[in-house]
């Protein structure tokens, strides 16, 4: 295993711990627990949510038992964590372009708060491990769809 | 039917764009003739033939795109519509569209139209995918081997289309190179063979007598049918039972082949296997436990953006609709006319049109997902569980392409070659949520499940997806007994989708969605307005109007499910397209312009709750998708037989169903 893939399995290591960890925590949630700790972590209890966390974390837990196309695990995984970043952060943008549009009294009191979720901030974390390996995850290696 | 025109016209030339399925005749195809016919990123996306025209250098070239086929033996009915329009309808030109990266399967084909002997000319496709693998291809070695002009192409990037049309205006105006495989051991029997369909002036006029000889060791049924009434017949079809006929296809095939592999190593260099992006992403979105899951977690955020990202612009679109109404309203008379344009027309089209935003982004990301070549995996994943429920890999492909419409979806069958596995999958397909019924998820999830919306839209795919699979088992054991037929997919690589391609599918998607607003769901709402009006005097849609009586009528049927007359109507009249029960409830709740006044009327009717409503979702699910659905079911089967059976099934499952929902979940949370 090169340098590069160590560190790449160590990132992957940590984003499935807390990939995993924050989707157990959503599944508690969702299931009634209604702790203050879950809130101070913006978990909203959503079982969909949850079910998101702990797909990814568990395809970056494969790639820790994978030897040798571990990477790819981790890259995908990452990719996933990109692509749900980008989901939630569409759909903050939707409630704050409701908000400009329409004004506060349409959006009963929505605040960039009400979207944060686990799944936005540890997307931002898929996105720096994105950054780090760019050249392994870029999509200018495909090839471009037919037109 | 489209056309580009570079200078005036002459020469007519009729070319045949053929190949395998899924390296790129489509895109080709637009890039030619500037059509916009529907790309995708798997096999299978052309079922039928189709035409475009181009003026090229004083020739008019009739351009006929035709569905992908490995072999020119065809298994399937959209196979046969390539073969026997290459066979019988006689094209100047045979324009074999290449896939440069795969070479050695691509060839086959090759071979096959050599030995037909049409002028041919192959355009090396996709040649940027082998390239940035460093491989590269030597034309010129393959020109001269073959014989025939060879032209690299890009389609997709409109790369190598004036060399192209150059090569196929000099073919066709020359004679075919005369090249031919040598079959060894079996030239004697070739020859024999040729001797006897020669003695018939008539077919050895028409077809080569060589290539017919060929197709005959090849137990062709196309060719076997053509001779079969012939007197030639008696001489050959006694020489074939005396042969080993599977012995001698596989030495057809395996000289064939030996003839490719020269090829390959003659024209290109370095093309030996390597594990391409492509492998190595398939080693994880396709992977045994992770390969599911993953689809459902991306299809789920395809339904939360679906929903919630459209919010804002269905805001807008609404309170513009809602302006709109209340001018009319106030400025128009007499009466019955404002009440037409405000209720009927403003109020049930814009009711329609307010979905436009969700139709755009599940376009959008359905056209992502198919260009991208991610739903080919889809199809793949699903094929384990297709075998299980007695379908063969292949159905998947329809199944998913029914997400958009169930009409093209229903068609795209004819790639499923064995009879059973195909008329199994029509009668699935309806139940796969096409974009028609999202207006009325949206509404009722919006109204009654706000919170969730997103996750009850993305239950309603489920429940469609369970009930298609429930439908094919059903099928499969109790009606069409047997095994699925075997199935190999070839996976396409996964390429980066392109703003114009996912751009061109999408606004395709919308303009049909508005002008079907602007057609049969106005007539729909003006339908209803007008019965909800009538007779003269009576108070619009109150318990006296046609509407009320009609809807009356049906109000038994549908009480069990918990649903009132309106509901009844509105159901009745979602016959005929899928969008009319929004329409048709705008205009039955009276909610003027605005969907929001709707949603209001809705909640604040006592009738109405979260169960009954999840009941009303599913219930629009299930039964026919549309009028225009039936037609192609029968098109398809061409049975009044499995057509009703498909309509009448259809309602029965979503009233059992939602029936259920109602009788068990309202005592419950009702």
């Amino acid at each position: 295993m090169s340098k590069d893939d160590r560190y790449l399995t160590t990132f992957g290591g940590l984003l499935a711990f807390l990939y995993l960890a924050f989707g157990v925590f959503e599944a508690i949630g969702g299931i009634g627990y209604d702790g203050e700790w879950l809130g101070a972590l913006c978990v909203q209890g959503n079982v969909m949510d949850a079910f998101v966390l702990l797909v990814i974390g568990a395809v970056f837990a494969f790639g820790l038992r994978e030897r040798r196309d571990g990477s790819a695990f981790m890259l995908i995984g990452m990719a996933l964590g990109i692509v749900f970043l980008a989901i939630y952060l569409v759909l903050m943008g939707a409630n704050a372009l409701g908000l400009l549009i329409f004004g506060s009294e349409h959006m009963e009191g929505w605040t960039a708060m009400d979207s944060m979720r686990p799944g936005l901030y540890l997307g931002i974390l898929a996105t720096v491990g994105g950054c780090i390996w760019r050249r392994r995850l870029s999509p200018s290696r495909l090839s471009r769809a037919g037109a | 039917m489209s056309e580009v025109t570079d200078e005036g016209a002459k020469k007519a030339i009729r070319v045949a764009l053929c190949g395998n399925p899924n390296v790129g005749k489509s895109s080709l195809f637009n890039a030619l003739t500037g059509s916009r016919q529907h790309v995708g990123n798997w096999p299978g996306v052309t079922v039928e033939r189709k035409s475009g025209y181009r003026n090229y250098r004083g020739h008019r070239i009739e351009i006929v795109d035709l569905p992908g086929t490995y072999s020119l033996i065809a298994s399937a009915k959209d196979e046969e519509v390539a073969t026997r329009y290459i066979i019988e309808e006689d094209p100047d030109v045979v324009l074999q569209v290449v896939d440069s990266s795969n070479l050695e399967r691509n060839l086959y084909l090759t071979m096959q139209l050599m030995e037909f002997g049409k002028p041919m000319v192959l355009a090396m496709n996709m040649s940027d995918i082998t390239e940035e693998r460093g491989d590269s291809l030597d034309l010129d070695a393959l020109k001269r081997f073959l014989g025939t002009p060879a032209v690299r192409t890009v389609a997709s990037q409109g790369i190598g289309l004036e060399d192209l049309l150059d090569a196929v205006v000099g073919a066709a105006t020359k004679p075919p190179a005369d090249r031919r495989v040598g079959y060894g051991e079996l030239e004697a029997t070739i020859s024999d063979l040729r001797e006897m369909i020669d003695k018939d002036g008539e077919i050895s006029s028409r077809f080569s007598s060589r290539w017919m000889a060929t197709r005959l060791i090849e137990n062709d049924s196309y060719v076997r049918r053509l001779l079969s009434d012939r007197s030639i017949w008696q001489d050959i079809e006694p020489y074939l039972s005396r042969m080993d006929r599977e012995e001698s296809e596989m030495d057809l095939a395996d000289s064939r082949y030996s003839v490719i592999d020269e090829v390959v190593v003659l024209s290109c260099r370095r093309c030996k296997p390597k594990r391409s992006v492509s492998d190595n992403m398939d080693r994880v979105l396709v992977h045994k436990y992770l390969g599911i899951p993953i689809f459902l977690i991306l299809l789920w955020g395809a339904f939360e953006l679906t929903f919630s990202a459209a919010t804002p612009f269905m805001d807008l679109i609404d309170s513009g609709f809602a302006e709109l109404g209340t001018w009319v309203a106030d400025n128009v008379q007499p009466d019955w006319l404002a009440s037409l344009m405000a209720d009927g027309i403003i109020g049930g089209v814009g009711s329609v049109l307010i979905f436009l935003p969700n139709i755009i982004i599940m376009f959008l990301i359905l056209g992502i997902l198919e260009d991208s070549g991610y739903l080919a995996r889809v199809a793949f994943l699903m094929d384990r569980l297709m075998n299980r429920i007695g379908l063969q890999g292949k159905s998947a492909i329809p199944l998913l392409m029914g997400f958009g419409c169930n009409i093209p979806a229903i068609m795209a069958t004819r790639s499923i070659d064995d009879r059973k596995d195909r008329l199994i999958t029509i009668m699935a397909t309806p139940f796969m949520s096409c974009s028609a019924r999202l207006p009325v998820f949206i509404l009722f999830a919006g109204a009654f499940f706000s919170h969730m919306a997103g996750t009850i839209i993305f239950m309603m795919y489920m429940i469609g997806i369970v009930v298609a699979i429930v439908t094919a088992k059903l099928l499969r054991t109790f009606v069409f007994k047997g095994e699925p037929s075997a199935f190999i997919m070839e996976l396409p690589p996964y390429r980066l989708p392109t703003i114009r391609s996912v751009g061109v599918h999408t606004w395709d998607r919308a303009y049909m969605y508005v002008r079907k607003a602007g057609t049969i769901i106005l007539l729909g709402v003006v339908a209803i307005w007008a019965l909800a009006s009538l007779p003269f005097g009576v108070e619009y849609g109150g318990e006296d109007s046609w509407i009320a009586i009609i809807g009356k009528v049906f109000e038994p049927l549908v009480e069990p499910l918990g649903f009132d007359w309106r509901i009844a109507v509105a159901l009745l009249f979602g016959f005929i397209a899928k969008e009319i029960v929004v329409g048709g409830l705008m205009t039955l709740y009276g909610a003027g312009e605005s969907e929001d006044a709707l949603t209001d009327a809705l909640k604040a009717d006592g009738s109405l709750n979260q169960v009954n409503a999840f009941g009303l979702m599913t219930f629009s699910l299930l039964y026919m998708p549309c009028v225009a659905a039936a037609g192609v079911i029968w098109g398809e089967t061409r049975s009044w037989k499995w057509t009703l059976f498909s309509v009448a099934y259809g309602i029965a499952i979503a009233y059992v169903i939602a029936l259920l929902i109602w009788q068990i979940g309202g005592p419950l949370f009702g």
